[in-house]
């Protein structure tokens, strides 16, 4: 048995049981807790799979703003109030059974294959020259395959319209006034993530980081301002909420349509590519960062309806 | 010459639309929707002129083209759920200006938000159909499911929120499924394109596995029964132009995906077993939303679970085609008109069950005793569309029914055939309680003639659906032009006779 | 020979199907999200060892997927948190009425 063998069944093992721990807990307060050790756990093993990148993303999204948003809602939910039971013993038995079986046919079939890998790695890397970027994933998301990436910040755009149609009438329970250490937290704070945030989409043309790992970070300061002296104004009636909750997705479809004289959609010529993704990645970063704020303010019960109507 | 994005403006405009809907400081209602529809409408004919002049389109975004970038392909079946999605977003457009009068000061944000999502989700459905790449189906259709859940939330109702959250979790749950599925498909061939996933048909078991997750993922993204529960409640609770999308279009793309998937070469993989899991499922789906939809009392109920009926009849394509049918471009074309015209026919029923509710106060059918006479033009459309739901002649559901048994009888599916013609008797049952009690006329004058707000003109509401439910019939007059389009690089085998 | 990082795509496998399974037995919405990102971690799992494996550099498309699904799924997870916590206010204010 290798080190790397060792340390690779160490981790997976870990995680195996982290996750039937989880799943074991008796109340939503545990679960979370264990979720968020699930998924910086998670960010660990990725690291020996090679996947720095994921690595950094899983690290801001998995522990940190999935936890974020699971223990906001908790403050509507419960803490503490224990789950209900189960199905019944028979059903459980069934799904056992049937995940069980299709979990011995997945894994007898990863066995069987894994010796024979398959893909692009070679022409992704042989094009890495033209597409603007050093780093092989930002080429990938945002030149390659930028179509899916539009799309994609779409969906992020378009989930935090929907948490807008869950305003309830009334605002929600008052925010405790916070108190003079976080004050100070959040002042030393934020010059931090302001000087973070544009290394890390800097970053990303070259080594591991991105508008995704930069937009989770700003959520993070996002949340912080909400929660301090002056939350920050997320009413939908507000203009420049909502542009700056779509600049991402608005610059990333006048880039899109503008590359048009290039040829098709997307189509950046090789000397402009990483201008453009430059461009589209900051614009991202601050649209997602503003998306993922809202959804915590969502899941905090923040957002009240508007009174009036809009201008 | 074509230019060579061509073929991303269908989606690109919707998307503007939607931007402009929720960034422009003017309330952007009335006849500035119009004209974006209208203009996102327009702007697939260049499309459909190209097709006919060239022949399919196969054009790169990102430049990069297969297997590296995405593939959007424009052929017959695409372009004519292109015209499909078109028809339904006009009028839905149209109607909707009509619809969403300003109302309550509570809703009004939430009305407001519908315009940008609508716009979303038309242009998600538009890529959906073009795209080749199974990645990109992914994207598209969790843009469609997380704008449908917006769109249901728009109602307010607690009963619909409980929809939408039944319905977001089987959609996230469902879409990871499918993305494992793509993820093991693409480590056994290093493709992630249709086309090019032609030449990697040999069966292996990284292959099989992903194409039976990929279905299962789409199965449960489409409603298919047993996993609709969600759907009654949620079409029945959204505002009406709402329910007209997610049941008319919707519902819809997931299995023109799936269909997409399995008729463009991966379907060989499919062992007998799972073709015939998805006839009995399907039967079971045609069957089951027939009776409960015979149970029901209020009208928009009646037309959702018609909905999960409707979609059973979809999936018995895959059932009818692991067998040498004679004649499988038929068969093909069949569940495409029948996919075409349910959503039609559904979005026009929707919109006239809107009309009725918004007159009447009220879509308990008990209540909605002599509508007819007091709605003449809202039971018209409800009439015209019913025609097409319970698959009589001259409908394009007919069509798409009649060659669907055709097929089932010479396949030797008799029992297929049989569940067909009971789900089009099922169909006729409940919709006939539908017009009994909307034209038996009112015993006495009863006190709900109460103080109601003044409802909305009916025009700007019926015309649209009028022109959605008439759609459904015109085309059966000069089948030749569908039938043309269609045949234009077709996935499926062309007939040698006619 | 197998390398040593099939044994992640095998803990994905299962920790997809522990998270499958508990949705599947349980009705509590909150216990049914944390179920769904163990199912997603396990599947995102699952395709970075399979893009993993291999000499040489890792395959950067398949990171590419994932990083969108995992985008996709936190904003999946935070609109159904800010539902159910709705739905909860809802039905509060509906016992009230009663």
């Amino acid at each position: 048995m290798t080190p790397e063998l060792l340390i690779d069944l160490i981790l997976s093992i870990s995680l195996l049981l982290l996750a039937m721990v989880t799943l074991r807990q008796r109340t939503p307060g545990d679960a979370v807790i264990q979720l968020m050790i699930f998924g910086l756990l998670l960010a660990l093993s990725w690291l020996r799979v090679q996947a720095p990148d994921l690595s950094l993303t899983e690290a801001a999204i998995g522990p940190g703003v999935t936890g974020a948003l699971l223990l906001a809602s908790l403050r509507r939910i419960g803490f503490h109030r224990p789950f209900p039971p189960p199905a019944s013993l028979p059903f459980r038995a069934a799904a056992s059974l049937g995940c069980g079986i299709v979990g011995v046919v997945l894994s007898w079939i990863l066995l069987q294959s894994w010796d024979r890998p398959q893909g692009l790695t070679e022409l992704a890397y042989q094009h890495l020259p033209e597409s603007g970027s050093k780093n092989p994933i930002t080429a990938v998301i945002l030149n390659y395959r930028g179509y899916d990436t539009l799309l994609e910040i779409g969906v992020l755009l378009v989930a935090a319209l929907s948490v807008y149609t869950l305003a309830a009438p009334v605002r929600g329970k008052a925010v405790k006034p916070p108190g003079a250490i976080f004050r100070l937290y959040l002042r030393m704070m934020t010059p931090l993530f302001l000087l973070v945030v544009p290394y890390m989409v800097w970053i990303g043309g070259y080594a591991p980081g991105g508008a995704f790992q930069a937009g989770a970070l700003l959520s993070g300061l996002g949340v912080l301002t909400l929660l301090g002296p002056r939350p920050w104004p997320i009413q939908l009636r507000r203009k420049l909420l909502r542009a700056s909750l779509a600049l991402g997705f608005i610059l990333f479809l006048v880039v899109a349509v503008w590359t048009w004289r290039y040829g098709d959609f997307l189509t950046y010529p090789p000397a402009e590519a990483s201008k453009w993704i430059l461009v589209i990645e900051s614009s991202c970063a601050l649209s997602i960062g503003i998306c993922l704020t809202v959804m915590f303010a969502g899941c905090a019960g923040w957002l009240s309806e508007e009174r009036e109507g809009f201008r | 010459m074509i230019p060579p994005w061509l073929l991303t403006l269908p989606v690109a405009l919707p998307l503007a639309c939607a931007l402009l809907a929720l960034t422009l400081p003017a309330p952007w209602t009335g006849r500035w929707v119009r004209m974006g529809s209208l203009l996102c409408a327009l702007t697939i004919f260049p499309c459909i002129r190209a097709l006919l002049q060239h022949g399919p389109i196969r054009q790169n975004p990102g430049g990069w083209g297969a297997p590296l970038g995405i593939q959007l392909y424009l052929d017959g079946p695409s372009a004519l759920f292109l015209i499909f999605a078109a028809l339904l977003g006009v009028g839905v457009g149209w109607y909707a200006v009509a619809y969403f009068t300003p109302g309550k000061a509570g809703t009004r944000a939430r009305q407001f938000l519908f315009w940008p999502l609508w716009f979303v989700t038309w242009a998600a459905v538009n890529s959906l159909f073009l795209t080749l790449d199974l990645f990109n189906i992914y994207v598209s259709m969790e843009l469609v499911s997380i704008a449908g859940v917006g769109l249901i939330l728009i109602a307010g109702s607690s009963g619909a929120t409980r929809a939408a959250l039944q319905y977001q979790m089987q959609t996230l749950v469902a879409g990871l499924i499918y993305l494992l599925g793509v993820g093991l498909v693409y480590n056994a061939t290093g493709n992630l394109d249709l086309h090019l996933l032609r030449d990697y048909l040999e069966p292996g078991p990284l292959k099989n596995a992903g194409l039976a997750l990929m279905t299962a993922g789409l199965l449960i993204k489409a409603a298919l029964f047993p996993m609709h529960f969600w759907l009654p409640k949620a079409h029945a609770d959204a505002p009406a132009p709402v329910s007209a999308i997610l049941s008319g279009l919707v519902v819809t793309t997931a299995f023109v995906m799936l269909s997409k998937i399995w008729f463009s070469g991966l379907g060989v993989l499919a062992p007998v077993s799972l073709h015939l899991a998805l006839g009995a499922l399907g039967s079971a789906g045609i069957l089951w939303g027939g009776i409960l939809a015979l149970q029901q009392r209020r009208l928009k109920r009646i037309l959702a679970y018609s909905t999960v009926s409707q979609v059973g009849y979809l999936f018995l394509v895959f059932a009818l085609t692991f067998q040498d049918t004679p004649d499988p471009a038929r068969l093909w074309s069949g569940a495409v008109y029948l996919a075409i015209s349910h959503g039609l026919a559904k979005g026009a029923a929707f919109m006239a069950a809107g009309v009725l509710q918004k007159h009447e106060g009220t879509d308990q059918l008990s209540l909605l005793r002599g509508a007819a006479l007091r709605n003449p033009g809202a039971v018209a459309v409800l009439a015209v569309a019913s025609i097409n739901l319970m698959g009589l002649p001259p409908s394009l559901g007919f069509v798409g029914k009649w060659w669907m048994i055709k097929s089932a009888i010479y396949t030797g599916q008799g029992g297929l055939a049989v569940i067909l013609l009971l789900g089009g008797l099922l169909s006729g049952a409940y919709l006939f309680r539908v017009f009994e009690a909307l034209l038996r006329p009112k015993e006495t004058e009863s006190s709900v003639t109460e103080e109601r707000p003044a409802p909305p003109s009916r025009l700007g509401m019926l015309l649209p659906a009028m022109l959605l439910a008439l759609a459904t019939l015109l085309p059966v007059l000069f089948l030749s032009v569908p039938n043309r389009i269609l045949s234009i690089g077709s996935p499926v085998p062309q007939a040698s006779t006619p | 020979m197998t390398d040593s990082t099939v044994v992640y795509a095998l803990a994905g496998i299962w920790i997809a199907m522990l998270g499958l399974r508990s949705l599947l037995v349980n009705r509590d919405h909150f216990k049914r999200i944390v179920a769904a990102n163990l199912l997603g971690s396990g599947v995102f799992l699952t395709l970075v060892a399979l893009a993993g494996r291999g000499e040489g550099a890792a395959d950067p498309i398949p990171h590419g997927m994932i990083l969108t699904g995992i985008v996709v799924a936190v904003s999946g997870t935070g609109l159904f948190l800010a539902l159910l916590g709705r739905l909860r206010e809802l039905e509060s204010s509906e016992e009230e009425e009663t």
